[in-house]
Formats: structure tokens, sequence, C-alpha cells
């Protein structure tokens, strides 16, 4: 069992790079953990191989929320991370950093 | 059904149990608790709708065919992929939840609800769990039963008319009283085949997952403490074991006619 995040790195057309991480729900208020249950269940379950076919939806959406008509987004990275669970991990109530991190997905866009 | 020393036989019990012209007033109790409980649901989904299900979202419809089913159809791909016919299908079924707790034409809306649920967990399902799932199954077991007689609008239409409360068939209430015992009775199953259950550390794991647990305060004592987080997995499996022998035999529960609104609950706890 392990605690997981999603994360991406989006390139510029001049380079410059932005980087997202999925929100962090231990760091939530109660109502946020209520309210971002959908977002939590997604973000758990695109990360999974399973799943690779919703990859390029993921990375589009992430476009289109940076999306800049100035300056586009030419490249989009994305990772997963995790951090195994064991008895000896209890008492560490901060999951981050994680332990382990790998790319997953790397999609380019065509701009004009 | 129920061990009550019936002398009658098998089938006659069986008619009965399933049959047999009853109150339905707690038919119509599932009925407002699963609308109070769709309340919040939507509001959820209402709050992200063009993110989860738009053209422009996470998923769009034909990259969805792919992971749902290519042959499970969502009436939201029968609509032009637009935004307007997104909100218009959520306004309907906010609608419709509306009159289902209100009790108006109950189980036409209870049907149109299971609709519902199943347009939009077919249209995005990276973002479902086993609630949805147990959702869907209490919508068609609710338009299986009489849930609009009592404590609903029809029935206060009714009753103006001068037309007396009736008794009638509850087979929809016993087949999701049988249904929760069956959820139930597989979980427990499922657990105790489960190597971390046994052995009493399934909660340590499942305590320390940020993503799924904290949602009520809990002291700190309660998580970080081995000894009692083995002493309640254990105590969890051991409920779980004991809820549907609870569910089915009567004398376990207060009495005969408390029975499915102790299942009510664990519905509403599930």
């Amino acid at each position: 069992m392990s605690n997981n995040a999603l994360s991406a790195d989006l390139k510029l057309k001049d380079g410059s790079m932005i980087y997202w991480t999925s929100p962090d729900p231990s760091s939530w208020s109660y109502w946020n953990k209520f309210r971002q249950f959908r977002w939590n269940e997604y973000y758990d379950t695109i990360r999974l191989d399973d799943y690779e076919e919703g990859w390029s939806g993921l990375a589009d959406w992430l476009v289109c929320e940076y999306q800049d008509s100035g300056n586009p987004v030419v490249r989009v990275r994305l990772y997963r991370s995790w951090t195994y669970l064991t008895e000896d991990t209890i008492k560490v109530r901060e999951p981050y950093p994680f332990s382990k991190r790998r790319m997953f997905f790397r999609k380019e866009y065509e701009t004009p | 059904m129920s061990p009550s020393g019936d002398a009658r036989p098998w089938y006659q019990q069986w008619d009965n149990y399933f049959f047999k012209p009853r109150d339905t007033t707690v038919c119509s109790i599932v009925r407002i608790a699963f609308a109070l409980v769709l309340v919040p649901y939507l509001l959820i989904l209402g709050l992200d709708l063009e993110s989860l299900f738009g053209e422009n979202g996470v998923l769009p419809y034909a990259q969805s065919r792919v992971l749902v089913d290519s042959d499970v159809l969502s009436p939201l791909g029968w609509l032009a992929p637009s935004n307007t016919a997104l909100w218009f299908c959520y306004w309907l079924f906010v609608f419709q939840v509306i009159c289902l707790l209100l009790g108006i034409s109950s189980r036409f809306q209870a049907i149109a609800v299971l609709f519902w649920l199943m347009a939009f967990q077919h249209r995005n399902n990276l973002t479902i769990d086993g609630g949805d799932t147990l959702a869907r199954l209490t919508a068609f077991y609710l338009f299986c039963m009489p849930c609009g007689e009592r404590l609903s609008i029809d029935g206060w239409l009714r009753r103006r008319k001068g037309v007396a409360v009736r008794l009638l068939p509850v087979w929809g209430l016993r087949l999701l009283q049988i249904q929760m015992i069956l959820l139930y009775l597989s979980t427990a199953l499922l657990k105790a085949g489960g190597e971390d259950w046994l052995n009493g550390s399934a909660l340590i794991y499942i305590t320390q997952l940020h993503d799924v647990f904290g949602r009520f305060p809990l002291q700190s004592f309660l998580l970080q403490s081995i000894p009692l987080l083995k002493a309640i997995t254990w105590g969890v499996l051991i409920v779980e074991i004991l809820i549907p022998f609870g569910l089915w035999f009567w004398k376990t529960v207060l009495s005969r006619s408390s029975s499915p609104l102790c299942f009510t609950w664990l519905w509403i706890i599930q």
C-alpha cells in the first residue's frame, strides 16, 4: 500500500517551465476532503497503467488550464510519485517528499 | 423467512416475507434518506462538472469509451458534446432528485435517478467508487418498492381526496435488505481472506493513506498506537461478520419492524 501523487512539467514555447502537482489531501480542511473527493478518486486511478488511454486527456486538460496564446505549451510530461507504507512509517504524519518518482507519459504539442 | 418459529410451509413464509401487504413507511424513509444523500453528491458533481465530464475536461468522450467499455453507452455521449447540454442534464438530474425527496411520482423519479447516475458514472468512471455502485443499486430497488405512498406530496394529495393509506407488498425493500446482507457478508469474507486483516495490520496502513483518511477529527493516539489499531482492525472484521446475521435474524435487533430501519442506517453509513 502506498501514498501517491501526480505531477507534471509543462514546457512553454519560450523554454520556460510550469510545474504542477496534484493537490496534497493531507493538508486539506475537512470540507476540502469532502469537496475534492471526486478529484482524489480521479488522481488515484489515472496514475495506473490500466488507464493509460486517459493520460492524453489529462495532459490536454493541463494545457488548457495553463494556456497562454502568446506563449503556448509545447510539451507536457506526467510523473507519478509514491511512498510505500509500513508499520515504521506510522509515526511520520507528513507523506512528502515521496521516496519514488517516475515519468510515465510525454506529449508534444504543435505550435503555430 | 425469519426464524420466528412460524410453522407454515416455507413457500408460504416466503410469500409472506416478500408479498404480504405491509405499512410502507420504511420504504418512504429509505427514499428520503437516499435523496438526502444525493444532494451533497450532486453538489460535488456540479462544482466540477465541466472539468470532469465536459469535452474540454480531463476525459473527452472518445477516450472515456476506451476506458469504460466501448459497448457501454452514456446518454451524455448521445447529446452533442456541449457544455450547455451537460448542464441541462445536470439540472434535470437535480430536479428529479428533489422530486424524489418530496415524493412527486416517486417511482418514476427513482428510475430516472438511476438513469442519470449511470449516465454520469459511465461518462467518467475514473471518479467513482463502491459508494456509487451502491447508489445505483438503491435507485433500482427504490423503483421496485412503494416508496411514495407515505411521507410524500403524492400521498398527501391522495389523502386530501379521501383515499386511505394503503398497505402494499414491500418486496423491493426485501431485495434491498438482501442486497445489504450480501454486501456486508462479501465484504467480511473478502477481508477475512486477506492477510492484513487477519494479522491486524490493515488499519495500520489505511490510517496512513492521506487521500482517504482524516475526514473527521481523530486523536493522534488512535492513529499511532499499533496495538490499538490491531484491536480496531479485528473489531471491524468481527462487526462486519456479525452485521449480516443481525440484519437477517430478527431476534438480534430490537424488533422485526426495526430491522429495515437498521439497514437504512447501515446503507447511509456505507
